[in-house]
């Protein structure tokens, strides 16, 4: 058994075992992931969140705000590793999605790098800003993606984790 | 059967860690490489030091079989540390990178992990150039980024508890 490693002992997780089987709630590990992608693409507002088939659920944050938005909004990005705008209007017909709780501000400045559980998209990381910004560099983007995987490992390890636990506890109360 | 929390709560940190036993992975490659790109580095690596004896869990840009540094920084003040190579100690230190070649790099930044206030191990980045201290925000970056390694080591630990408690449970 020494030599099974923690990755070995838990069960594949599925995509819907993520979204079954995480907390969807804040996780200060999240928190600590957005806020280094704040400093490091100096954006002010950052939000990792995982979709389920309606909604959005933010996990981590920075200086977040409350993303009133449904999952079928990022349907136009979800097949791809990062996408980024500085216009909105091109890429979205309802801007209200993406307007500040003040109803007034728009973003400009939006990047996201998806969060994939077995290839299939589940959430992101997403840094944003009100005002027009110059696009994030090579490195920034390498940066958010590098972001994103982490915190898929991170969801589903846990989710993997829980459902090992409570397959083992339900196995062992027979 | 042993109840492992009770154990572990009977030692430090540094058994705690060997007990449990942190694998290298790509959690720890993914942490490294957001290291370098903080900060430009041509190659980083994570390193941790448990009762004198170091391992590599994770690395961007240089292979899991890195020969161990020069240096052996135990306590760094709890700062970033900035350390530049002369060219003479350039030319004769050959740090190895990913693609096989070797780089005479001229600089680095180190970093102290710890774990429940504990020092455990440590981060290092490698430049080409002299790069010079770091900036105050760069510091908070690469402070953040600390921050962020040891919650996930915390959590690898924590999960790697909760499988052996299971095994002890079930077994």
């Amino acid at each position: 058994m020494n030599t099974v490693t923690l990755d070995d002992m838990l069960a594949v997780a599925t995509p819907q075992d993520v979204l079954d089987k995480i907390e969807l709630s804040s996780s200060p590990l999240l928190d600590q992931l957005a806020r280094s992608c704040a400093k490091v693409t100096n954006r002010p507002h950052v939000n990792v969140y995982l979709y389920s088939a309606t909604e959005v659920y933010t996990l981590g944050s920075y200086n977040p705000l409350n993303i009133r938005a449904k999952r079928t909004i990022f349907d136009p990005i979800l097949n791809k590793d990062f996408f980024e705008f500085d216009d909105i209007s091109k890429h979205f017909e309802n801007k209200d999605h993406f307007a500040h709780e003040d109803g007034e501000q728009v973003m400009h400045a939006f990047a996201v790098a998806t969060i994939k559980i077995a290839g299939e998209t589940v959430g992101g990381v997403s840094v944003y800003d009100f005002v027009e910004r110059e696009p994030l560099n090579e490195t920034q983007k390498e940066f958010l993606i590098n972001a994103a995987n982490l915190a898929a490992c991170v969801i589903e390890t846990k989710a993997r984790l829980k459902t090992t636990l409570m397959n083992a506890f339900s196995l062992a109360n027979f | 059967m042993h109840n492992i929390l009770e154990l572990l709560s009977q030692t430090d940190s540094e058994d705690e860690l060997i007990n449990i036993g942190i694998n290298p992975g790509k959690h720890f490659d993914m942490l490294a490489a957001m290291f370098a790109l903080a900060t430009n580095a041509e190659m980083s690596a994570i390193w941790l030091v448990l009762k004198g004896k170091r391992s590599l869990i994770g690395s961007h840009n240089t292979p899991m079989q890195l020969p161990e540094p020069p240096f052996l920084h135990r306590d760094l003040g709890g700062k970033v540390y900035y350390e530049p190579i002369s060219d003479e100690e350039a030319a004769v230190i050959d740090y190895p990178l990913i693609n096989g070649e070797l780089a005479s790099l001229r600089s680095g930044y180190y970093l102290d992990i710890t774990y429940k206030d504990q020092k455990v191990g440590y981060v290092a980045m490698a430049f080409n150039d002299r790069v010079g201290e770091p900036s105050p925000e760069l510091t908070d970056t690469l402070f953040s980024l600390r921050d962020l390694t040891v919650s996930v080591l915390q959590g690898r630990a924590n999960a790697r508890k909760m499988l052996g408690e299971m095994k002890a449970y079930s077994g």
